[in-house]
């Protein structure tokens, strides 16, 4: 057998492969860091999605709201003018074959002569109108809620009888 | 100082054969290829989250303004209504007014001065309220409510009829020329004068 001198390096350790437990360290972080970055996403992508949803149930719920400044004290609270129970969508404005998204599932209570405090003499004219809309997001049931007054000598009057007109 | 056999040190210091570096490119090339889509999807995401922020920011600003503006009104001129355009007289006498030039996707309020004189608008300045809006739409209800919430629809010569106004409006951006991102918008506004 052929003998040869040969010199070892000082340091050894830079020749040496990673450890088991590096390697499992370094596996642990990346997969760590991963699934943190994968979670921020869908956690920011489900908080934007919430904030739409309820930023669009407040559009239906305001649009409901409007719309009862154009009713009289009698259509509103002695007829049934006013639907109790209502449909509308996420996406109101789609085309033929697309997909309306989210149903909002709404319903509409009048309370005449609500409770106030402090008591009012004016009490039995006003009505407590509240309008909530529900629906489910992913899985999750949601429900918002807007109340407002209606009142028999109040905005609906000059609105309907209002003849005021200058234009251009 | 030490002794190392001959065959200990061939064995350390020989090449790669064709299959290690055959399965190393492949592996590398599927890791590669991981990466890039992780990184790409990563990206998207966060453009198309910045979006929706910016384009759900700029419809509630331009969606309160629109509501404040038209609920003060005193009167919409329905000779310069179109389904994109209504012009409103303040209870100033002056004017304002949303268009929606579908050419350039841009909604702008306009306001200013009308010169009875001459039958014109003078003074007029306009802001950029929308950017990026892809259809807008305003269509214009009577006062006088039927039976299910409905509305009749309201005949533009006639504006003292005229108290409810409906804008809709859809805006987009998009994501690597791609993938799209939008925000729709409607409203019932009643004119409370």
């Amino acid at each position: 057998m052929k003998l040869r001198l040969a010199i070892r390096p000082h340091g050894r350790v830079s020749q040496i492969a990673y450890t088991l437990a590096e390697v499992m360290i370094a596996t642990a972080l990346l997969a760590i860091v991963g699934v943190a970055l994968y979670g921020g996403m869908s956690s920011g992508f489900a908080i934007t999605q919430a904030s739409r949803e309820n930023l669009r149930a407040t559009q239906i719920l305001v649009e409901r709201m409007e719309g009862i400044r154009l009713y009289n004290w009698n259509q509103l609270v002695y007829s049934n003018w006013i639907p109790q129970r209502f449909t509308n969508w996420y996406y109101p404005l789609t085309k033929p074959g697309e997909s309306p998204g989210i149903m909002y599932l709404g319903e509409m209570h009048f309370q005449p002569n609500p409770t106030l405090n402090p008591t009012v003499t004016y009490g039995p004219y006003m009505c407590e109108v509240s309008a909530t809309v529900n629906w489910t997001s992913g899985g999750v049931p949601r429900s918002r809620t807007l109340t407002t007054y209606a009142a028999r000598d109040g905005v609906q009057n000059y609105v309907y009888t209002s003849t005021n007109y200058l234009a251009p | 100082m030490n002794l190392i056999s001959d065959s200990t040190r061939s064995h350390a210091q020989r090449a790669w054969t064709l299959v290690e570096v055959s399965v190393a490119v492949c592996l590398s090339s599927v890791i590669m290829a991981a990466l890039m889509q992780t990184s790409l999807f990563t990206s998207r995401s966060f453009v198309a989250m910045g979006n929706y922020n910016e384009l759900d920011q700029l419809s509630r600003n331009a969606l309160d303004t629109m509501t404040r503006d038209i609920r003060q009104a005193k009167v919409f001129s329905p000779k310069y209504y179109r389904t994109n355009m209504m012009i409103f007289t303040n209870l100033d006498n002056g004017y304002f007014g949303y268009v929606w030039d579908p050419r350039t996707k841009v909604v702008s309020r306009l306001s200013g001065g009308f010169s009875p004189a001459s039958g014109s608008f003078v003074n007029v300045q306009s802001n950029t309220v929308l950017t990026g809006c892809e259809y807008f739409s305003f269509r214009i209800w009577q006062r006088n409510p039927t039976n299910g919430f409905q509305f009749p629809w309201s005949s533009a010569g006639n504006p003292i009829d005229t108290k409810l106004v409906d804008v809709s409006w859809r805006c987009s951006r998009r994501v690597l020329d791609k993938f799209n991102t939008e925000s729709v918008q409607t409203a019932k506004i009643v004119l409370r004068n």
